[in-house]
């Protein structure tokens, strides 16, 4: 008994061309993605209080390398007031938006990734807010025990605690939204606002127990500015974003099988309960190693995403590089904005991108509910 | 595949006691009984699902505690009642997460030869393009039976595997019943396939399954070949109705169950 006639060789041929479209779809959105983040990074260091020349980080590269010299260029170089500014200031706070919007965005797509749902993001399920809460309580044990390391070992504690503070919302809210037949939205939803709550009393908490010197540090930290990106802690922060993205491309994978449900991720031979820890492991270093320098800056996690997976689909082999890369981008310029729009003023970037991303995000979920499938 | 004295607790209750039941490769086996009687309480956890209170569970001769997590995959399929899949992945990178546990293993030709038969045999090509949550029920289902079937359809008798199904048909339109039974005979025909299904309608049971296992309250009833099984005499006092069994054409078998508050009707239904 033949149901249907067999499809033509047409059809199958035709399969096939699309098949190698689609393949080629994420490699165009990654190719963009970086074309973008590279315009952005050029722009954002060329304005700013001081106005330095479109090729100056071309020139300065070269003045590094002393290829200048070697090729005899005769043009006028670099002041020695623009080469402070550039190495000192403005360098290092591109590269420093570029690698936190990166971890803001793979952070995301992966924690979307491991909840089977589009609206999870590290803001809504309360990560962020452990990263915060985290990073606030290390402010206030520097400040109180006064540790003898001096102000590096203050630093280096926050991302610590921070990472912890992710790693434990994260877990819980998993263990509390999801089941065997994914994740409850409203739970889900629900859930986070109680963890954002109860991790903001703890910061508000952490807040009325410190001293004024700690007390400022926390309320600066809070705002959430990039202007604290010093060649140290972009280190770092490139350090983990590496080490954790390389753990979560390895994961990709069987983060699209996770999708398909726990148990036939299972049953496809993935081992489902080290993939899960893999990933809540490897999203809040990544997370709380941005949140712990630069403060809350929301929206980034959940929108980035949201828009690549429109381009690119939901498999994570292309999701996860081309969210890092659009994160970098639009954090970059993000904070070109933030910091020239108001000049002399710098605006909070949390501000900013929440302006930005929360009615974007709402436009996304008005015209893609359907698709998306996303219901209470 | 086999189940050594499967028991299965839940909340101080057993679910599933005592039940032991040999799926060979080649075979059919349909897990027939009411509702409650533990269907897919033993099929998942002959599918490692579910921890087995009691007894274990074989495939392949290896405990299945002791198969690696991909090892396992390249022997078993499972495929489940209900799917929870609400990302928009296209219909042909869904059915091609079947073939993840043989990723690297076989050439590309191997592999589109694999999807290509799936694709024939469920008429999945007008899908292919298709974005699974703009589906219909039927479509989902038959799309999520593509999958296992991938996994599955390229073993061999050396190397049988086996497929485990949960109602795979529940929201089939009649055709498509007999595509996806008909889609996996090749492979059971010649030994390399043996399946475990999940069924609640008995003529489909007495159609395509080659062996019956009839559960109530937990406990296997009775477990032989479908001609056996399936009669009036084992049925009824199981499923509490009456019921009778037909042979509209020969070697054909129809269950049919007679209600006691069936309305009678006037008139015929026609017969094709």
């Amino acid at each position: 008994m033949t149901v249907s006639a067999q499809p033509s060789r047409q059809t199958q041929r035709r399969a096939r061309l699309a098949e190698r479209l689609v393949a080629s779809r994420g490699g165009v959105a990654l190719l963009v993605g970086v074309c973008a983040l590279v315009a952005a990074m050029i722009v954002a260091t060329h304005v700013g209080a001081l106005r330095t020349p479109w090729d100056a980080p071309l020139r300065l590269l070269g003045e590094l390398l002393g290829l200048d010299r070697l090729f005899g260029v005769d043009e006028p170089g670099l002041t020695a007031g623009q080469r402070a500014v550039l190495l000192n200031l403005r360098i290092p706070r591109v590269l420093f938006a570029a690698v936190v919007g990166a971890a803001l965005g793979l952070s995301g797509a992966a924690v979307q990734g491991l909840f089977r749902n589009p609206l999870a993001a590290p803001e809504v399920i309360g990560a962020s807010a452990g990263a915060a809460c985290g990073a606030v309580i290390a402010i206030m044990l520097v400040s109180w025990f006064t540790i003898p390391l001096g102000p590096t070992a203050g630093l280096a504690m926050r991302p610590v605690f921070a990472f912890v503070g992710a790693v434990a919302v994260t877990a819980a809210l998993y263990r509390f939204a999801t089941g065997e037949h994914g994740t409850s939205v409203l739970t889900m939803l629900l859930a986070g606002i109680a963890a954002n709550a109860l991790m903001m009393s703890v910061v508000g908490l952490a807040s009325f127990l410190s001293d004024d010197a700690a007390l400022r540090d926390i309320t600066l930290w809070m705002l959430g500015s990039l202007s604290s990106a010093t060649w140290a802690s972009l280190g770092i922060v490139s350090l983990v974003l590496l080490v954790g993205g390389a753990w979560l491309m390895r994961s990709a994978s069987a983060l699209d099988l996770l999708l398909l449900g726990e148990a036939e991720a299972g049953h496809l031979g993935t081992d489902v309960p080290a993939l899960k820890r893999r990933v809540i492991v490897a999203s809040s270093l990544v997370l709380s190693a941005a949140i712990a320098f630069v403060g809350l800056i929301s929206f980034v996690g959940l929108v980035v995403p949201h828009m690549v997976r429109l381009v690119v689909g939901p498999g994570h082999r292309w999701l996860l590089p081309v969210s890092a890369v659009s994160g970098a981008a639009l954090l970059t310029f993000a904070d070109t904005l933030a910091r020239t729009i108001a000049a002399p003023a710098e605006l909070p970037i949390g501000v900013l991108t929440a302006l930005i991303g929360g009615p974007v995000f709402l436009l996304l979920l008005r015209s893609t509910r359907r698709e998306l499938g996303v219901t209470p | 595949m086999r189940a050594l004295d499967v028991g299965v607790r839940a909340a101080g209750r057993w679910l599933v006691r005592e039940v032991s039941l040999h799926v060979p490769a080649g075979r059919v086996c349909a897990l027939v009984g009411p509702n409650g009687a533990g269907k897919s309480t033993l099929l998942r956890a002959m599918a490692g699902e579910l921890r087995t209170a009691e007894g274990a569970v074989f495939v392949g001769g290896v405990r299945l505690a002791d198969h690696e997590p991909l090892a396992l995959a390249r022997r078993r399929a499972v495929l489940p009642q209900h799917a929870s899949l609400s990302f928009p992945f296209e219909v042909r990178e869904v059915v091609e997460m079947g073939r993840r546990p043989f990723a690297g293993l076989h050439g590309a030709a191997h592999e589109r030869r694999v999807l290509d038969e799936v694709v024939s045999s469920l008429d999945l090509a007008p899908l292919l393009g298709r974005r699974y949550p703009s589906l219909s029920g039927g479509e989902r289902q038959r799309v999520q039976a593509g999958r296992v079937l991938a996994q599955v359809l390229d073993a061999t008798p050396e190397q049988p595997r086996w497929l485990l199904l949960d109602e795979p048909t529940a929201a089939f339109d009649l055709p498509r019943v007999g595509q996806l039974f008909e889609a996996i005979s090749r492979p059971v025909r010649d030994g390399s396939l043996g399946v475990l299904v999940v069924v609640h309608d008995l003529t489909i049971a007495a159609t395509f399954a080659d062996d019956v296992a009839l559960l109530q309250g937990g406990g296997l009833v009775l477990h032989g070949h479908a001609r056996q099984v399936l009669t009036p005499e084992h049925l009824e006092p199981v499923f509490g109705t009456r019921l009778i069994t037909l042979e509209p054409e020969p070697g054909r078998q129809v269950v049919v169950p007679l209600w006691a508050a069936g309305m009678p009707r006037r008139g015929g239904t026609e017969h094709g």
